[in-house]
């Protein structure tokens, strides 16, 4: 059945589009109070020392300088997620403590009247450190190196698990193929740098906290904690955030705990704002990992056995690692039938900023190694890549053994084959690479991604819709905005079902006192998550107004429809009302009813759907330097129903011009737990005139579960990107790049090699 | 402090400046103009583009004091009233906007060069925005939009 | 010997430039470690002064004993911010005046795409001493005179570009290097003075004017001369100006032949505009048939922007063919002291400047016989 939708699936332009154009949307580095102090973070110049004793009595004389907050007095919040459930794991979050683990980690911060004040401060305050032994390789980390990072030791996390059996597996391959691949430490490079908020702790004893927050909700619960305050008595608004991607995933390190308590001291707004190098050297990145993969097939081109071991760095402290290497789990085995699966993961600490959120979480990194081994797999048996994908994907009516849920959308076949058409894989596939020192191949790699994350988390959506009297109405809900549109799409979702123009549907803004319980934005879950919440409470505001209309109209309001903010009986056309007259009557005017139409919803989503994709990378290398351009990507992508197609087409975009980026030109570069490239300069993001075409295909499988059939996108478009590339490059050259990202040196080195 | 006097959006000001405030500095505090970003403050994002006499220029590298007797355009000075510029428009109208913190200096960086080049093809488009990083939309949707703006700017002889 | 102030002391007592402190580099600068390390190991490096564009110290590793520490130490007080102050002179005459009166505290700022990132503390304030703006002295001109071409200190990168005189060999060259040289945006302000006094051993516009036999134009307190590009370039980061001294402007003299010229630049991979991993530029000049005159110039691959003598001298003495090019290639390759940085290793920078020098020479003969 077709059904023909006025708001969902349609590209209406987004609802803070004349806020953003016109410069006026204002973001948290825009905002200013009456009496606001600034404050800056003094930040460890060692990778690991025991911080002796802080001297701020220089710094104290200095006229202006308000308030100290020292690691010795505030906690810091090292964990998320897993921990907020239980009350003797939620104390763990908090670590306080005399140590510094990575350069730049805080020491303490000093507030002041203005930032010239603050810096000549900075200078005077003197720091006694007992500098200790460091570990800055992963693998020293599972060493006895005699260096303890924390006090139950530098293994933060380990997991293992087993499907079938591995060793029986193996006996049945006829191919088998063992590589062991790397990847780099991505940064989230939101233009907007991570770390802006402002506290205001006002004499009430309330805390009010501003800040480009992903989940306002539980950086409500870690502040009340951290103050020892009730729930009510902390409120924190959401301004514009300029683009998270995950960086924003949690309080930042360092800063909202800090900033809050100067400005409990001081009873005065207090700003904090990290520049780009602070962003970039101390702020949380993708987890950089090294992983060993053995994959086994039959000649006949039937997977059999995948064994996997995974050491992910999760840097000074721990706050997504363990969701991060379940990820690689979920998404590993969920993604193919292979009916022997042995997957073990060790995350262990280290002396360097924290790994944390990256869209994609883990996958990007497990996607790299599994997509390669396919490829690599399917290369030995001499089949086309996308027919071993298409023989062994996990299709839509099985179960997935990790979810524990069977898979009631998948829309990877169509993905294939659209993207291939689109792309024009047969005929490029089979095409000679060139002549000259140029030559050209194509690759490509499918992904699956998890929508939300309700298998494992705590993970509430929940929102609030409120009809004014003239009609139009007002949707409150926390599912923060970082950019990629999830209030436009929840306005859609609202106008669909009650039938009110979308222009006449205003989003509120996210403020945890009057947007109930969200979980906030990750795993690609609003358009799911927030959409069923949305969906839900329009469903209530829409039998509230009808039964108001059935009195008026005298007439079963199940018969009753709306349309275009018109309301009638669907058996007598000319039996009608306006919503507008109708909210008229019934709040106003009629002093005998004067109703609220308020409607709202909660829970927890039903499922995890799983999303999605296809990418094809098409590229030029150059074999006497090793450059390679990616010279177009068509990247499909199944996201169950696209409720506003541009909005999604751009996520699709914008994910694979990371995706390059995380392929061929991105990742922090430590010296001795330096960051020796914390600016746009040497970290490398692509431009304008860098940039290929990307051809966005959407997929529609129509998930049961969703709103309208919607799951997520997000995340997926940057996941599968760089296999496809080193997929792709293969097929030029004949090299196989493990390592990411994939400079031109390591390119020519392999190169060589040959 | 020195005396500068610069025209803000077509209204001439005489402000006091501290010799080492970047002109971004002036703009975002003393004249609370934050439609002007600030993202990287070394020149390589872009965030910060305005026009300096008619030239797409970044607010992080130039000084106030530098800027004595020059126009200056920020994006707060292109709409009129509630009249929407033909580049606002099109950012809008082809999806150019995702968390939006890029789109006032990529608008500037294009503001300018439209005028300078009034048709330009996708790759001049490109080049005018190669200092305007954006991690949201791939470039491609504004490359667009700054495309279409050209065009309709051209249909209807606007400045 | 260079008349540049030797701040080797200050290192030793174990004073770290902000740039080793915070541990970043400045745009176009290989960062000290890798310089001080490379300063220790190879001889193109060993007498060259290094200034640090951060903090204006300048430093020579030669005779620094391996074991000294240049890098760890705690305070410092050496390097506390200048008094600020701005001036914008409206001559010549005055612009000396406040260089001989603030000395080493004095730093000319036209176009200030290199000294505002470079001054920009941790927290994005600007820390320089007494900035002085020539952008009022008339110094943006490009003009044809029966000397060369002129073009002023601060003439603009983009006026480079637009200019007719850069559309013609083998001057066009300026322009090749200039439209690579930065995006759109930056070109609007950056100049070329700017680039040149940077002295950064990637300066993409060096390259070309140093194949052209470019000269500068010297101003100072005891009058005006005229120096070649060459002798300009000290070291990284550094020039033969004295602290008193400023650049006029850059002449290009006419060539006398038909000349080819070339402009190559390897950046990371799938990046139209970087800073280079190395940069090459070529001018031959031909009489008839014959190559008379050749300039191979390499960035990025040294302490500075350097000609590459040797292989120029193989080039213009035998016929243009295959060989000839790859024998000056490898020569190129041999002159060539490039150091290990974020950007790329040395052993990858080597290769690469044959590869470039390779190409950017078969691009000119492919052109010569056309």
């Amino acid at each position: 059945m077709t059904e023909a939708y006025t708001s969902v699936g349609k590209s209406f332009q987004r609802i803070d589009g004349v806020d953003k154009v016109t410069g006026s949307a204002k973001f948290a580095t825009d905002l200013s109070f009456a009496n606001m102090l600034h404050a800056r973070l003094l930040r460890s110049p060692h990778a690991h020392a025991v911080v002796r004793h802080i001297d701020t009595s220089d710094a104290e004389k200095l006229n202006g300088v308000k308030a100290f907050a020292t690691i010795f007095e505030v906690p810091k919040v090292i964990q998320y997620w897993f921990f907020l459930r239980n009350e003797k794991k939620k104390q763990q979050m908090f670590l306080c403590d005399n140590i510094v683990r990575f350069i730049g980690d805080p020491i303490l911060a000093i507030a002041a009247t203005d930032q010239e004040i603050l810096e000549n401060a900075l200078a005077l305050v003197k720091v006694e450190y007992e500098p200790l032994k460091a570990i800055h390789d992963p693998l020293d980390a599972l060493k006895e190196t005699g260096v303890t990072i924390h006090k139950q030791g530098n293994i933060a996390f380990k997991v293992k698990k087993e499907f079938g059996n591995i060793n029986a597996g193996f006996e049945t391959a006829d191919v088998i193929v063992e590589n062991t691949y790397h990847t780099s430490k991505q940064k989230h490079a939101s233009i907007e740098p991570i770390g802006t908020c402002v506290a205001d702790f006002q004499s009430n004893g309330r805390l009010t906290l501003y800040s480009s927050t992903q989940l306002p909700h539980w950086s409500q619960h870690y502040l009340a904690e951290i103050h020892g305050l009730s729930l009510n008595a902390v409120r924190v608004i959401k301004p514009y955030t300029g683009g998270a991607f995950g960086g924003r995933c949690g309080l930042i390190h360092g800063l909202e705990a800090m900033c809050s308590v100067l400005s409990r001291k001081t009873l005065r707004p207090v700003k904090m704002s990290f520049s780009r190098t602070e962003d970039f050297s101390a702020t949380e990145s993708r987890h950089p990992m090294t992983i060993r993969m053995k994959t086994g097939a039959t000649k006949e081109g039937i997977l059999v056995a995948n064994e996997v071991d995974i050491l992910s760095d999760t840097g000074a402290y721990g706050t997504h690692y363990i969701g991060v290497i379940a990820d690689c789990l979920s998404t590993g085995v969920g993604l193919y039938k292979i009916p022997h699966y042995s997957f073990q993961g060790t995350v262990v600490y280290t002396n360097k900023s924290m790994s944390g959120a990256l869209r994609g979480y883990g996958n990007p990194q497990m996607n790299f190694a599994q997509e390669s081994q396919m490829d690599i797999i399917a290369q030995k048996i001499n089949l086309d890549p996308m027919e071993f994908r298409l023989k062994n994907y996990r299709p839509a009516g099985e179960m997935d053994p990790v979810l524990n849920g069977m898979i009631l959308s998948n829309g990877l076949e169509e993905c294939l084959k659209k993207g291939a058409a689109s792309s024009g894989w047969k005929e490029k596939r089979v095409r000679p690479p060139g002549h000259g020192p140029l030559k050209k191949g194509i690759g490509l790699s499918i992904m699956l991604h998890g929508t939300g994350a309700a298998r494992a988390l705590p993970d509430p959506g929940s929102a609030t819709i409120m009809i004014h009297s003239d009609g139009t109405a007002c949707l409150m809900t926390a599912a923060a905005d970082e950019g990629q549109g999830s209030r436009t799409v929840l306005a859609q979702v609202a106008s669909q079902i009650l039938g009110i123009d979308f222009k006449d549907i205003r989003v509120s803004d996210t403020d945890t006192d009057i947007t109930p319980l969200d979980c906030g934005t990750h795993g690609s879950r609003q358009a799911y998550c927030g959409g069923l919440a949305v969906r839900d409470a329009a469903v209530q505001a829409r039998e509230k107004i009808l039964v108001h209309a059935g009195n008026i109209l005298k007439t079963k309001s199940n018969q009753l429809r709306i349309e275009s903010g018109i309301i009638f009986d669907a058996f007598n056309l000319d039996n009608k009302i306006s919503m507008k007259d109708l909210m008229q009557k019934i709040q106003i005017q009629d002093m005998g009813i004067c109703a609220q139409i308020i409607g709202s919803a909660s829970g927890i989503a039903p499922a995890m759907p799983g999303y999605y994709g296809a990418v094809f990378a098409e590229v030029e290398v150059n074999i006497r330097t090793g450059e390679v351009k990616v010279l177009r990507l068509t990247s499909a992508y199944d996201v169950g129903k696209a409720i506003n197609p541009e909005l999604v087409r751009g996520q699709i975009v914008g994910g694979g011009v990371m995706g390059i980026g995380f392929a061929l030109t991105e990742g922090l570069l430590l010296d001795k737990g330096h960051i020796v490239n914390p600016g746009f300069s040497d970290y490398r993001l692509l431009r304008a005139c860098d940039v290929p075409p990307v051809i966005p295909i959407i997929v529609e499988s129509n998930e049961p579960t969703g709103p309208f059939g919607a799951k997520g996108i997000g995340e997926g478009a940057m996941v599968n990107v760089a296999s496809a590339v080193a997929n792709a490059i293969y097929h030029a050259v004949g090299v196989r790049l493990t390592d990411l990202c994939m400079t031109s040196e390591k390119i020519l080195g392999e190169l060589q090699k040959h | 402090m020195k005396t500068i006097r610069i025209n803000i959006n077509g209204e001439w000001k005489k402000l006091k400046v501290n010799p080492q405030d970047r002109l971004i500095d002036t703009l975002r505090g003393q004249l609370g103009l934050t439609g002007t970003k600030e993202g990287c403050g070394e020149g390589e994002c872009g965030a910060c583009t305005i026009n300096l006499n008619g030239k797409a220029v970044l607010a992080c590298l130039i000084l106030s004091v530098q800027t004595d007797e020059s126009r200056i355009l920020t994006i707060e000075g292109l709409q009129k009233g509630l009249e929407l510029h033909p580049l606002q428009t099109a950012f809008l109208n082809e999806s150019a906007v995702q968390c939006g913190f890029c789109t006032p200096g990529m608008i500037m960086a294009a503001h300018a060069f439209i005028r300078e080049n009034p048709e330009p093809d996708m790759q001049m488009v490109k080049e005018c925005l190669a200092n305007n990083l954006c991690r949201c939309t791939g470039y491609e949707k504004p490359v667009k939009a700054v495309l279409a703006a050209a065009c309709s700017m051209r249909e209807t002889n606007h400045d | 010997m260079s008349r540049q102030k030797i701040h080797a002391q200050v290192i030793r007592i174990g004073n770290p430039p902000f740039c080793l402190k915070s541990y970043r580099q400045c745009r176009g600068c290989f960062g000290w470690r890798n310089m001080i390390r490379a300063a220790r190991s190879k001889a193109a490096w060993q007498d060259r002064p290094i200034k640090c564009l951060l903090t204006g110290l300048t430093l020579k590793i030669g005779g620094i004993p391996e074991d000294t520490d240049l890098i760890t130490g705690g305070n410092t007080d050496a390097i506390q911010l200048k008094s600020r102050g701005f001036h914008k002179p409206g001559t010549i005459e005055e612009t000396i005046d406040l260089l001989v009166k603030y000395q080493r505290d004095a730093c000319l700022i036209a176009g200030g795409t290199d000294i505002l990132p470079r001054h920009q503390g941790d927290g994005n304030r600007l820390t320089a001493g007494h900035l002085i703006d020539i952008s009022g002295l008339g110094l943006d001109y490009i003009q044809n005179t029966d000397a060369g071409i002129h073009i002023g200190a601060a003439t603009r990168i983009n006026d480079l570009i637009s200019s007719p005189v850069f559309s013609s060999e083998p001057y066009g060259v300026l322009a090749e290097a200039a439209r690579v040289h930065s995006t759109h945006t930056i070109r609007n302000r950056a100049t070329i003075g700017g680039n040149l006094c940077n002295a950064s051993p990637c300066a993409d516009l060096a390259l070309p004017l140093l194949a052209l036999d470019a000269y500068l134009v010297i101003l100072g307190p005891n009058g005006k001369h005229l120096i070649d590009l060459e002798s300009f370039f000290q070291g990284p980061n550094c020039t033969i100006l004295e602290p008193d001294q400023m650049m006029q402007e850059i002449l290009i003299p006419f060539t006398n032949h038909l000349a080819l010229s070339g402009f190559l630049k390897l950046g990371r991979h799938q990046t139209k505009i970087d800073t280079a991993i190395v940069n090459v530029a070529t001018r031959l000049s031909f009489k008839e048939n014959d190559c008379i005159d050749a300039r191979i110039v390499i960035g990025s691959a040294g302490p500075m922007v350097f000609r590459a003598k040797k292989a120029e001298a193989l080039i213009k003495t035998g016929i243009l063919d295959d060989d000839a090019i790859n024998l000056a290639a490898g020569t190129a390759m041999q002159e060539a002291s490039p150091l290990d940085d974020i950007r790329a290793s040395a052993a990858y920078r080597k290769e690469m400047v044959a590869e470039l020098v390779k190409e950017s020479l078969k691009i000119i003969m492919k052109r010569s016989l056309s």
